[in-house]
């Protein structure tokens, strides 16, 4: 067990750095405008 | 599930395997009976039986998520099968980690296969846990040899949600599949919403199919007979689920992923507004979720035509 708790400690601050694809960033963005966000109190 | 938080439970998981967890009752909120018929075990004065539907929602980013992603709400979006053996309660439930990756979407790295944990641990993961009979005719004594045969088989877990390939299994699918081995009828799989923000998601995530089965449609015709929460109680589980239908009804497809949530360092995230209006809204009768709604997060009526 040890050896699997030194795996993932290590891999750790790696997985923490993986980033979005743009497309799929840009979609966890809200809309600029709240009219057409239904989930933003103007 | 985010990536830190499937380390965390990788490392739980392996510190605390064959431990066992003591529940306390009286700790929870809600932890009620809801049936007079008698179970095959007497778990804290619930009665349990095997062959029962397990559902639940953990309140968690990711969990919003699967109640969103069909065109008819759900509000759990996790199941499992109830086992008891040796006088002890089990859930049997197809479950994955994400491992570590360096690439590529989250669904490469999720590896898990169908398991078995106390109902202790089931519970202890969740926000809110209810416990179904099956309606009157199934055999639950199938519906746990399937569950029991798929453990020892080691079927995969299927990260890709894709209920056309029985060869690996999603949560809901392997419970469908066990009521059904109990004769149960298949439920029809509910359409994936046709939200453009959306698909963009589940197209890098590599999930194809065009209709999920919810957890919402095997508790259709079956009975409530437990329902368990540590934080809300029973009125407050109803005006919480009440808050998600709100939600979904106006999650429309012009809306984007982004609206409600966030990516951060942590994974997947509820952006504060909505955080704050599900967590206000367990104060509230669950009658008044959508003017709720109008003074958290603004006036909202669905489009005409």
């Amino acid at each position: 067990m040890s050896r699997l708790l030194l795996v993932v400690l290590l891999l750790v601050p790696l997985s923490s750095c993986v980033s979005l694809p743009r497309d799929v960033a840009g979609e966890l963005e809200p809309v600029a405008h709240h009219r057409q966000d239904h989930f933003h109190k103007p | 599930m985010s990536i830190v938080r499937a380390l965390v439970l990788v490392f739980a998981a392996a510190c605390s395997s064959g431990c066992a967890t003591a529940l306390t009752p009286a700790a929870y909120r809600t932890f009620d009976a809801e049936s007079a018929s008698e179970g095959e075990l007497d778990f804290h004065g619930l009665p349990l039986q095997s062959g029962q539907l397990v559902v639940s929602d953990s309140g968690e980013a990711d969990s919003l998520l699967l109640s969103m992603l069909g065109e008819q709400y759900t509000p759990y979006s996790h199941a499992g099968i109830l086992s008891i053996e040796g006088g002890q309660a089990y859930v049997y439930e197809a479950y994955a980690l994400l491992w570590p990756f360096l690439g590529g979407p989250p669904t490469d790295a999720m590896h898990g296969h169908i398991r078995r944990v106390t109902l202790e641990q089931y519970i202890g993961r969740q926000r809110v846990t209810a416990i179904f009979d099956p309606e009157p005719g199934v055999d639950k004594a199938a519906v746990v040899a399937f569950a029991r045969a798929r453990h020892e088989d080691g079927t995969q877990f299927d990260p890709y949600f894709d209920w056309r390939d029985h060869s690996r299994l999603y949560c809901t699918e392997f419970a469908a599949l066990a009521l059904h081995a109990g004769g149960r009828p298949l439920p029809t799989p509910v359409r994936v919403r046709d939200n453009p923000s959306l698909r963009v998601a589940l197209d890098w995530l590599k999930v194809q199919a065009p209709a999920i089965v919810t957890a919402g449609s095997l508790t259709e015709g079956a009975e409530r007979v437990a329902l368990i929460s540590e934080r809300l109680s029973a009125r407050e589980v109803e005006a919480y689920f009440a808050a998600k239908r709100e939600l979904h009804r106006r999650f429309t497809d012009d809306q984007k992923l982004g609206n409600i949530w966030v990516w951060s360092w942590r994974g997947l995230q509820l952006r504060p507004q909505i955080e704050a209006f599900l967590e206000a809204s367990s104060q509230w009768p669950h009658e008044t979720a959508a003017e709720l709604a109008d003074d958290w997060l603004g006036a909202f009526a669905l489009p005409v035509g």
